[in-house]
């Protein structure tokens, strides 16, 4: 059953007033979120939005000779499914699991019941929706500027925010994905890494052992990301 | 004074047509031919398809400008006074490393607007606001989107649906940086500009486009003289004309999207009949698409989505 405390583990459901929440509980459905689940696919109808609790969610740009990226990660600061409300189009993006955990969702009918009330909930999902959008374009500017070791270090610092604890459980296929290389490549950037003492990884375990030295070596788009979620979504601060 | 205003029936296409008839020859900025004799809001998509009760209340606070390449709207970190409906300018939303690199996050024209944070309530844009392309465009104070926003208005699906389209273009961007070369890219980003303007040349140097691509001149000149030498653009002293837009789009990436069509995800992957078509807006400058035609399918073979689908969007009632 939802108890309330796993409900305020998502920080957008956190956020609502007490009554909205209430009124929001008996259509929060509990969901195991797995390791690599698709929650959606482009093309295809969204049926719900999803809370990560504990599950992190990327959402990939897959090209048409199938080479990916990721452009965004959601975790228990957000929601996943941000185009059942906004509309029309959407990011033409694959929702997967990229660190299997816990949250709910709510159907799509009460999804936009609740939105187009056009109060608290409107505003507060439409300030979440900027915060995912520049975290969008920061990627942009990552993925043309910055080396793969920092890009590596990023996602890693904005996946620890998403969870507790410094342990990170992943494939080494999603995270291939998520970078947009080839599994040596996964590989070589973990080792280096690794070699540095900042994480110690083993087929997808990483622990993070120096999170000050991983934040030295991302590039500044960990801090950008990070300072505008704050700014959007405050009083929901990340780790 | 004004002929009678077509954009009462949302999706009509008369506006367009005017301007289209009275298209200046490429190069002249539009103060130099005198403003289109239309009402407030014509020739921008979003202002087109707004219903007539809040086009008639945002008229009253517009006004046609004209840009200026190189003017800044609204600088990185602040928040925009104004929200701005371009018609055939580019404006580029820039972003910059804290080295001094800059990209371009995406590039909005008539199918959009700038000043999606004041709609967002985040009020702060992350990005310069730069003219890429001079030409005109309405402006209205921020304050009336804000308003808008407040009050749940019939206004917000076309104007969320626009911001959708904005983040689809980023997404697409930041997949193209990680994936496509310059080569590529190049192509990709000439066709945004053609998509957004009048005939089929773009002011341009390599400068410009090298800070929008986020690369070195040098590789930008590289790629703009390959093109030259196939006979694709004839470039001269920061003009580039395209002579030859399919081989534009035949070496672009992938990540060419027109600004009209929005990628599908979360709704079916059908797209419109033919019975739509009709009801729709048509892009302006729909006589320079591609030989594929009014609905190209994006090239994973799925008809793509219109951007704004007129009637069919319900007005939100609180």
């Amino acid at each position: 059953m939802t108890t309330p405390a796993d409900l305020l583990h998502n920080q957008l459901l956190a956020a609502l007033p007490p009554a909205e929440l209430e009124r929001w509980r008996p259509s929060l459905e509990a969901v195991s979120l797995p390791l690599g689940q698709v929650l959606y696919e482009p093309g295809v109808t969204l049926r719900h939005v999803y809370f990560p609790t504990d599950a992190i969610v990327s959402l990939l740009y897959v090209m048409e000779n199938g080479a990916s990226a990721e452009i965004a990660v959601v975790g228990r600061e957000g929601l996943v499914g941000v185009s059942l409300f906004m509309g029309g189009g959407s990011t033409p993006s694959r929702a997967v699991v990229q660190s299997a955990g816990r949250g709910f969702r709510l159907d799509a009918g009460h999804m936009n019941e609740e939105f187009n009330r056009a109060g608290v909930v409107m505003h507060l999902l439409l300030r979440y929706t900027q915060a995912l959008i520049t975290q969008m374009a920061q990627t942009a500017v990552c993925n043309r500027h910055h080396s793969l070791d920092q890009q590596l270090c990023r996602w890693l610092l904005l996946s620890l925010d998403r969870l507790e604890g410094t342990q990170l459980v992943m494939t080494q296929e999603l995270i291939a994905n998520m970078l947009g290389v080839r599994r040596e490549g996964v590989t070589e950037a973990a080792v280096k890494l690794q070699q540095a003492g900042l994480i110690r990884y083993a087929r997808g375990h990483i622990s993070v052992l120096d999170r000050p030295a991983l934040e030295r070596r991302s590039c500044e788009c960990y801090a950008v990301v990070k300072k505008e979620y704050d700014r959007l979504l405050p009083g929901l601060p990340l780790s | 004074m004004a002929r009678p205003r077509a954009v009462a029936e949302a999706g009509s296409m008369n506006s367009t047509a005017a301007v289209s008839a009275h298209r200046p020859p490429p190069f002249v900025l539009l103060s130099e031919v005198g403003p289109p004799s239309d009402a407030p809001g014509h020739g921008n998509q979003v202002l087109g398809a707004l219903d007539a009760t809040t086009l008639a209340r945002w008229a009253m606070q517009m006004q046609e400008v004209d840009l200026k390449r190189g003017q800044v709207l609204c600088e990185a970190g602040s928040t925009a006074l104004h929200v701005t409906f371009p018609v055939d300018a580019t404006v580029s939303l820039l972003s910059f490393t804290r080295d001094g690199s800059s990209v371009e996050v995406a590039a909005v024209g008539r199918e959009g607007l700038i000043g999606m944070p004041v709609l967002m309530g985040g009020d702060n844009s992350a990005w310069r606001a730069e003219v890429q392309a001079a030409g005109s465009a309405w402006r209205m104070p921020a304050h009336v989107l804000r308003e808008e926003l407040r009050l749940g208005g019939p206004s917000l699906p076309v104007l969320l649906r626009y911001v959708q389209s904005l983040a689809a273009q980023m997404a697409q961007t930041a997949a193209c940086n990680r994936h496509h070369g310059i080569d590529q890219q190049l192509c990709r980003r000439l066709l945004q500009g053609l998509d957004r303007s009048r005939g089929d040349t773009l002011l341009m140097t390599h400068e410009a486009a090298a800070l929008l691509l986020g690369v070195r001149r040098e590789g930008v000149t590289a790629a703009a003289l390959k093109l030259q030498h196939a006979g694709i653009i004839r470039y001269r002293r920061g003009r580039i004309e395209v002579l030859d837009r399919s081989g534009l789009q035949a070496r672009s990436c992938e990540c060419h999207v027109h600004p009209m069509q929005v990628r599908l995800a979360g709704l079916d992957g059908a797209g419109p009949g033919p019975g739509a078509v009709r009801r729709t807006l048509r892009p302006v400058c729909a006589a320079r698409q591609s030989p594929q035609g009014l609905w190209p399918h994006t090239a994973a073979g799925r008809p793509s989505a219109r951007l704004y689908p007129a009637q069919d969007a319900a007005p939100r009632t609180t």
